[in-house]
């Protein structure tokens, strides 16, 4: 399916084919160019208010946002205030436990949003949160033969992290620490392994995921 | 007709659409941020009023929020 995203991107330029990452003042992921780094979570906050604060102070362009059945008797959106402030809304596959139940998701996600970007998450538990790598990869090979532009958020195991690379996604995002921890960066070594390892580290940035 | 919304059995009129389920699970079938899946196929937004239902199908209407 081609991409749509291209057609409505406000929060960042489309990267020409020949520059290359040293050539441009950004940050380059999935052929685009972003002028921050940080990618900002929206859950958590009190309120769509304390939420569009956070955003604004942030600086951050790119937005993870989930999916859940319709809440008649919710108030506001989440998706209005991104929209609202021009950035981009990277829908996740929060609360995914297998391949397949992440597959579909995303295949809802990609109509919700007119995006085929999707952040893919597929967690082994609800205690630890940590990513199950088997249903992770599966999940990941399958949307990209599906055309999706994949960032899963990964263990901080760089053969893992390698793994997801050669299947074509467009980054790796292994985790810091455990979800909610605080613990900033608990195996830098992992982290810095899975940067350097990456032969294709332009097409594939390493992206730290989940440090507080 | 029933069907199965969003985990609810609920009772639509013979011959509704993806659409009239979408309004019944309480969703604002314009806004963007909304999609749609009949027993796990998802259906385009272009194809919701025209996409009749079947007694005893799941229907799952989702939507953006906060998470992740």
């Amino acid at each position: 399916m081609p991409s749509k995203v291209d057609s409505e991107a406000s929060a960042a330029e489309r990267v020409d084919p020949g520059i290359s990452r040293g050539d441009v003042d950004g940050f380059q992921l999935g052929g685009r160019i972003w002028g921050s780094r940080l990618i900002v979570g929206t859950g958590g906050f009190r309120s769509l208010e304390a939420m569009e604060r956070a955003l604004v102070a942030s600086g951050a362009e790119i937005v993870t946002v989930a999916l859940r059945r319709v809440d008649p008797l919710a108030r506001g959106s989440a998706l209005e205030v991104i929209d609202g402030l021009g950035l981009f809304a990277l829908p996740n596959t929060a609360g995914c436990y297998t391949a397949r139940d992440a597959v579909r998701t995303a295949q809802l996600a990609r109509e919700a949003f007119e995006t085929d970007w999707i952040k893919l998450e597929v967690i082994g538990d609800d205690r630890t949160l940590f990513p199950d790598a088997v249903e992770l990869l599966d999940a990941a090979q399958q949307l990209i033969d599906e055309g999706f532009t994949v960032l899963p958020y990964t263990n901080d195991d760089p053969i893992l992290a390698r793994r997801l690379q050669d299947a074509g996604c467009a980054a790796v995002m292994p985790l810091g620490s455990p979800i909610g921890s605080g613990m900033g960066i608990r195996n830098p070594y992992n982290i810095q392994i899975a940067g350097e390892s990456a032969p294709g580290l332009v097409a594939a940035p390493t992206i730290e995921d989940a440090r507080e | 007709m029933t069907i199965e919304l969003n985990g609810r059995t609920v009772e639509l009129s013979p011959g509704a659409t993806v659409a009239d389920a979408v309004i019944e699970a309480g969703a604002d079938g314009d806004s963007r941020g909304v999609a749609v899946a009949v027993d796990g196929q998802v259906i385009r937004r272009v194809d919701w009023g025209k996409t009749k239902l079947r007694s005893d199908q799941s229907v799952e209407v989702v939507r953006a929020v906060q998470g992740g």
